[in-house]
This record gives structure tokens, sequence and C-alpha cells, in this order.
């Protein structure tokens, strides 16, 4: 094909050519002079044509523009790898998938069945009738009988098909219905989420919200050949104008910026000055601490160098900036002009996050003089990782179950014996030891009455952290993933817990077993923050498929009697509801923490939070507590916030 | 109020200097016949603006109507070296303003004024060689044109139309 095209566009370059040649040289063309009419027809041809290709050009420029400025990728955000909850719902929105509807009916008679107490049947029947809501854009959607008038920008005007409104109405709705019927008593929260909808929905009045930043979809389709950026087409479409004008105006003087174009065009497509047929880039990256606490900023120098023996006219680097690591100041890029054994040097911030982070091959793309063709190349990498471990202080409360094992410990258990909190007063058995005897009633009533204490017992406690993939979401691109707020959480809490006395341990819910019984002790938390900060099971993506019964047998086996579990999960998806509701099944006392991963931007983003809502709904329908925990309140709070918990460790 | 113009293109006041320069060339022909600068003056100001802003469509936009005016000049008669300058005037503009805009979407871009300085020199340079080629050409011949040569020249065309257009 670019063999093709090149013989093609080298046959009209010099057709171009001689046809100038031709125009300069009379002698060469005496006799073929023909009616003025065949001219002027001709001159309107070429105008035409040309300014057809322009159009088209400028049409379809910010498509192609996408597909060529791919090296644009801006990996700014900490959660740019990490899907945002709900995304794959707006993908679906987007191409109309068939899919979208059935999700969306699955939703509404859940939340009609479970919030307004219909039985399936019935609400099914209400979404056909369009009786379950006022809002007649979103009856419309399952009901055909309803006519919805919503006024919308026509399609050919950019807006959005009315089937997309419709459902983003449906969602609204829901969400609503949720809201209100699931409204607990986090006021704030409620207001805030209004807040974000209210500028989600301003948002995202058009097709697609336009925050400028490039798909990842197209980022990723970059080939590894050149490829051209189409840059010059407009040049050789206003050449053809220009023809087609000097043509039919008579004005041979036109001829001359014609010319010039051709050269220009024959410039781009044959003149590859510097074009980058193999570069030899080496990428050094140093990091101003290797071991920071989370939340420190991290500054990153990186170095580049052309190794080769070639100017590298254009080089734009985008540097492989970990998932977590968020960049705070600078930017992770650069583009400049390498000659042989020069090197450049730019540096950015990140704040460090629990784990192991590797950095990414940089992207880089070449182009050559003309801007005409870019190529991806892979650089050589002198790479850094970087690690952080967990490091706490001043550990909160921690709102547990009432299951207690045997050992003594801090937790004031619900049985009477000795301790130092009042717990009830019982008549006396022979043996009672005399100082619990209550001498004060024997000394009024003349009966013998012992006082018992509340027992203070121990609390052991297994974090089941939730690393699965389907955890790893966000409520938008500027937020850290559920996943790793699930492993600060897991790690507070183990914290908390192991200061105040309890024995903790650690689950990976993922397919990737990870484990440490219940403990205590300096090595033990050592053991633990390690494991929660560095083991693959919190930090990469599902290679095998979580199976849940074979974790379940796995965690029962090993769950020692008399532990409860408290289970850290943005509840993304149906898994962990079931998770619970079998363990506590089978007499372990659950408590979820749940991060929430949602947000109200997008429709697919509300669509998750209303689905999320339900899980929780279901959850505290079981007796399961769920302690809701938003992007935006600090993990105390929201562990203080909670009351339907009997026992507080700390 | 600082000195320094803040632009969403590479390289700042710099591409920004650099855009107006070569516009400003390109607006030579219009000195010729003022009506053009019904098109050029526009199209300038599009492309400054548009180097400013960041916006690739203001840059095109721009550069259209710089050249437009160009070709109006040429139409009204203006002599062939002043249209050959302004030619050459455009397109280093445009360049200019395109590489700008485009470097000025990555990364790290923000001072990076080489890169655009470097690309635009060798466009410019080598649209210098080939006006003064074309020039030479026009300049050994005499016009009228006969048919056989529009022929000629619209079939080039159409052949790189063809090239051009289709880039998939």
């Amino acid at each position: 094909m670019n063999v093709v095209r090149g013989v093609t566009a080298g046959a009209g370059v010099t057709a171009v050519l001689f046809g100038l040649l031709l125009l300069a040289t009379p002698p060469l063309t005496v006799g073929l002079d023909t009616s003025e009419a065949v001219v002027s027809a001709l001159g309107v041809v070429v105008s035409v044509a040309g300014v057809g290709a322009l159009v088209r050009r400028y049409s379809s420029g910010t498509r192609r523009a996408s597909a060529s400025d791919a090296s644009n990728r801006r990996p700014v955000a900490a959660t740019d790898h990490a899907a945002d909850a709900g995304a794959a719902f707006d993908r679906q929105l987007r191409s109309r998938s068939a899919a979208t509807r059935d999700r969306l009916e699955a939703t509404a008679v859940d939340v009609l069945t479970r919030l307004r107490d219909l039985d399936p049947g019935t609400a099914r029947e209400q979404l056909r009738s369009g009786d379950w809501t006022k809002d007649r854009a979103a009856a419309a959607f399952f009901a055909p009988g309803v006519i919805d008038r919503t006024l919308r920008r026509p399609t050919w005007l950019g807006g959005e098909p009315a089937v997309v409104g419709q459902a983003r109405a449906v969602v609204d709705e829901l969400s609503r219905i949720t809201r209100e019927e699931t409204r607990d008593d986090h006021h704030d929260r409620d207001a805030a989420t209004d807040a974000e909808e209210r500028r989600g929905a301003h948002a995202s009045t058009g097709p697609e919200a336009p925050n400028g930043e490039p798909d990842p979809a197209v980022m990723a389709a970059l080939p590894d050949g050149p490829t051209s950026t189409g840059r010059w087409t407009g040049v050789g479409a206003l050449t053809l104008v220009t023809v087609g004008i000097a043509v039919f105006t008579r004005r041979p003087g036109l001829l001359v910026p014609a010319a010039i174009g051709v050269g220009m065009v024959a410039y781009a497509a044959y003149g590859r000055a510097g074009t980058p047929t193999e570069a030899s880039l080496l990428v050094e990256r140093s990091l101003s601490t290797d071991h920071p606490d989370r939340g420190d900023p991290v500054r990153v120098t990186v170095t580049v160098r052309n190794e080769g023996d070639r100017v590298l006219p254009d080089v734009r680097l985008v540097d492989g900036v970990p998932e977590a690591l968020a960049v705070t100041d600078g930017e992770p890029g650069t583009v400049t002009t390498l000659r042989p054994d020069e090197s450049t040097r730019f540096t950015y911030t990140v704040t460090a996050e629990y784990g192991d982070h590797e950095f990414d091959t940089p992207v880089v793309t070449l182009r050559d003089a003309t801007g005409e063709r870019q190529r991806r190349v892979e650089p050589t990498v002198r790479g850094e990782s970087l690690t952080c471990r967990p490091r706490l202080a001043d550990p909160p409360g921690v709102p547990l179950r009432a299951e207690t094992t045997g050992h003594v410990g801090p937790v004031a258990a619900d049985d009477g014996g000795s301790g130092l909190a009042f717990h009830a007063v019982r008549d006396h058995r022979p043996g009672d030891p005399l100082s619990l005897i209550d001498w004060k009633r024997f000394a009024r009533t003349g009966d013998l009455a012992t006082i018992e204490f509340q027992q203070e017992r121990r609390t052991d406690v297994v974090l089941a952290v939730d690393g699965r993939e389907a955890a790893a979401v966000a409520p938008d691109t500027s937020t850290r993933n559920a996943r790793h707020r699930a492993i600060e959480a897991a790690d507070v809490l183990a914290t908390a817990l192991l200061d105040a006395g309890s024995r903790v341990g650690i689950s990976a819910v993922s397919a990737t077993p990870a484990w440490l019984g219940p403990g205590s002790g300096t090595d033990h938390q050592a053991r633990l923050r390690d494991l929660l900060a560095t083991d693959p099971a919190f930090t990469t993506s599902d290679e095998a498929p979580f199976v849940r019964s074979t974790y379940l047998a796995r965690l029962r086996r090993r769950l020692p009697s008399g532990t409860q579990v408290v289970l850290c999960s943005p509840l993304a998806d149906g898994t962990p509801v079931e998770l619970a509701r079998e363990l506590e099944a089978c007499g372990v006392p659950v408590t979820v923490l749940s991060p929430d991963p949602t947000g109200a931007a997008t429709t697919g983003r509300r669509l998750a939070s209303v689905e999320r809502r339900l899980r929780m709904a279901t959850l505290r329908h079981q007796g399961v507590p769920v302690i809701d925990w938003a992007p935006d309140t600090p993990l105390p709070l929201a562990l203080a916030r909670t009351r339907d918990l009997p026992v507080v460790v700390s | 109020m600082s000195a320094r113009v803040t632009t969403r293109a590479a390289g700042g006041t710099r591409s920004l200097l650099l855009t107006g320069l070569a516009g400003g060339l390109a607006l030579v022909p219009v000195a010729a016949g003022p009506t053009a600068a019904v098109a050029a003056l526009p199209g300038l100001a599009g492309l400054v603006a548009g180097v400013s802003r960041g916006s690739r469509r203001l840059v095109r936009a721009g550069a259209v109507g710089l050249y437009a005016g160009v070709l109006l000049a040429g139409v009204l008669g203006a002599p062939v070296m002043l249209l050959a300058l302004g030619t050459v005037g455009a397109v280093v503009a445009w360049d200019g303003a395109e590489q700008a805009v485009d470097l000025g979407r990555h990364p790290g871009s923000a001072d990076a004024a080489r890169p655009v300085l470097v690309h635009t020199a060798i466009t410019a340079g080598v649209a210098a060689i080939v006006a003064v080629g074309s020039y030479l050409l026009y300049r050994l011949g005499a016009v009228p044109a006969p048919t056989v040569v529009v022929v000629v020249l619209l079939v080039g065309g159409l052949l790189l139309h063809h090239v051009l257009v289709r880039t998939d």
C-alpha cells in the first residue's frame, strides 16, 4: 500500500512540475491551445476538488489529531490506569449497546422490589407502564407508550440521541429513589453528593464531558512503525485550490504560490530530513528519597540522552508514572530536540503511596523535521522503583462486633465476672469472693447479693482486604482508587487494634492468596504492614479468576474460633456481599468497611452509586454492619460516625 | 504584571513572536492589493490567537485566512515576487504555529521553545529554497497557458489529492 501511494504521489508531483515547466517554456506548447470555456471549467473542477479535500481534512481533523497525538498521554492522575466506577456503563451508553437496557432494567427492578416493597412482577409491570416515576423521560425509556417531550439538541448539531438522555434520566431517578429510601444520618455526605451531582449534570450536558483528556483507548492504539501525522495534507489541498484559481482567473502569477505548495508537500513526503528510523535513547530516573512515608512528596528527576549518531529534531517523552502515584508538581514529560550525545533533564514530584511501585517504560515519540511522520521508540531505561511502607501514629477507635475470645483483653464483653465496669447484681452463690458481695444491700435488706463486673476479653480480628481488580475503581481520575483506600483502612484498623491488645490477621480477597493469621507484637505488626504494602495480592491485576467458594473454604479452615472478620471492600460488585453473607451464615461475625468508589459526574458513575447503595442496604438488612467511608472523609471520622456497633476498641 | 505572556502552546512568547513575524511576511502582497486585507488580517489574528490559546482549529482557520489573503492579492494583480514572499510567510507562520500548539498539548512543554524554533527554522529554509526555485522557473518562461498544460497540472494535482486525502 505504501509503495502504491509513494508511486502515485511521485507521479502527481512529476505531473505538476512538468505542467509548470510546460507553462514556463512556451516553445513546447505551440499549437496546443483550446477554448476558453474548457480552461475555465477545468479551473473550477480543480478548485472544487481542492476545497473538498480541505473540508474533509478539516472535519476529520479532530479524530486524526487524537490518533496521531498518542504521545500526548497525560499520566498525571494517580488512577489513570484504574477504571473509574461505572466507566464500563458509560462506554456502553455511548455505543448504545443493548446491554445498557438490560442492566438498567435489572437495577430498576432491584430498586423497586427492595426499596418500595414491590414483587418483581409488579415492578416490571410498573416499568412497562411508566408508572414507577413521574419523570417522563425516565418513564419513556422502559415504556413505549410514554411520550418523552424533553427538548434536546438534535443529533446533527452534536446533541445526544433521545435514548441516551432517557437512560441518564432513569439513572438519576433511581439515584434519587435510593438516596431517599436509604437515607442514613450522613446528611453532610448527601449534601456533598448532591453538590457533586449538580456539577456532574452541568458538565455532562454534552454527549461527552469535554475534559480535554485524550481517550486511553485511542492512546493505546499507536502502532509500532512510523505513522503519518497528516499535517501537510491541508497544504496539498490548498495547492490544488491555488492551481484551480490560477487557471480560472488566468493569473499565471498564482502558479508560483502553487509551485511553492507542491514543493513543500514534496518535501514533507520525500524530504524526511531526520526521519527517525531508529534512535538510541537512554532514560535515567532518580528519586529524591527511596523510602518515603505515605503522602510524602518525592522528586523524580529524569535524564534523557541521545546515544545515537543522528540529530533528533522532535522528541516527545512521557514518563511511565506508576499507577498509584499522583503527580503533584511539574509535569512528567518533556519535548525537546537532541543532538547526538546531548541530554536533557526534567523533574516532577509525586506523592508517595503504600506499595512497591515500578516505573513503566516512558512513552517516547519521535518526529522528523517535517512533522509529517512519527514513530514510537523504546528507550533504554535505568529505572528506579519506589517503596513506601506504612507507618502510622495516633490510631483511632475501631467499632467492632461483640464477638470476643476466651482470653483476657481490652474489650468489655457482655458476660459478667471480674472486671472494672459494673455489669449486674445477682443472687449470692456459695464460693463468691467476699469482695464482690454487695454489703450495702445486705445492710439494707439482709439478703446476700453479688456484684458482677463486665469481663474484659480479647477480640481476634481478621481483616479481609478486597484486592481484586474489581475493587481498583475510583470516583474520578484524581481520587485514589478504592483498593488503595481499602489497604490504607486495613492498615489503620490493624494498628489501632494491635495497639489496643487485640490480635489481628490479614486475608487478601484475591485470586492470589495472602494470609497472615491473627497475632500480636511488634514483629507481627511489621510482617502485617509488609504484607499489606508489598504483597502482589493487593497490587497486581487478576490473572486467575477469583473463586468465592475456594476462598471461603480456605478462610474458614484458617479462622480460629471466636474470630471476627472486618471486610475492607468498596462493594463495587456483588462478590463481597455474598462473601459477607456466607461468612455470617457460618457464624463468623462480619463488619464491612467500605471505601466509597462511586462519583456522580457521569451517568455510569451514578448508576454504580445506586448499585452500591443497594448492596449496602442488602448487607444491613442481613444484620451486617457497613461503615461507609466517603473519599473526602478522614477514616477516623467515618469510624467515629458508626453508631450501630456495640464495641469500640481504642 | 509580568512581561511574560502565558500561552497554551509550547515556547510561549517566542512562539507568538515567531508566528507574528512570519505572518507579517505573509501580509506583504496585501500591500499591492489592499482588498486582500479582508482575509489576511483576520487570518493573522486567528493564527496568533490560536497560538495563544493553544487551539489547533483557530491556527488552521487563521492559516487558511492568511493564505486566502495572498491568493486574493494574486488575483488582484500583486507582483509575483511579493506573492512568493507572502506564500513563504504563510507556510512558515502556519508551520510554526501548528508545531507550537501540537507540542503545547504534551506534558512538560511549557518552556520548550527549542523544538518549535528548530522545526520552524528548517521549514523556513526549505520554503525559501523552494520559493526561489519556483520564482526562477516562472521567470524563465512566459505565459499564457495552453490547455494541455492545465490538463497535466490537473492530473498531477488530482493524483496528489488522492494520495494526500487518503492517508489511512
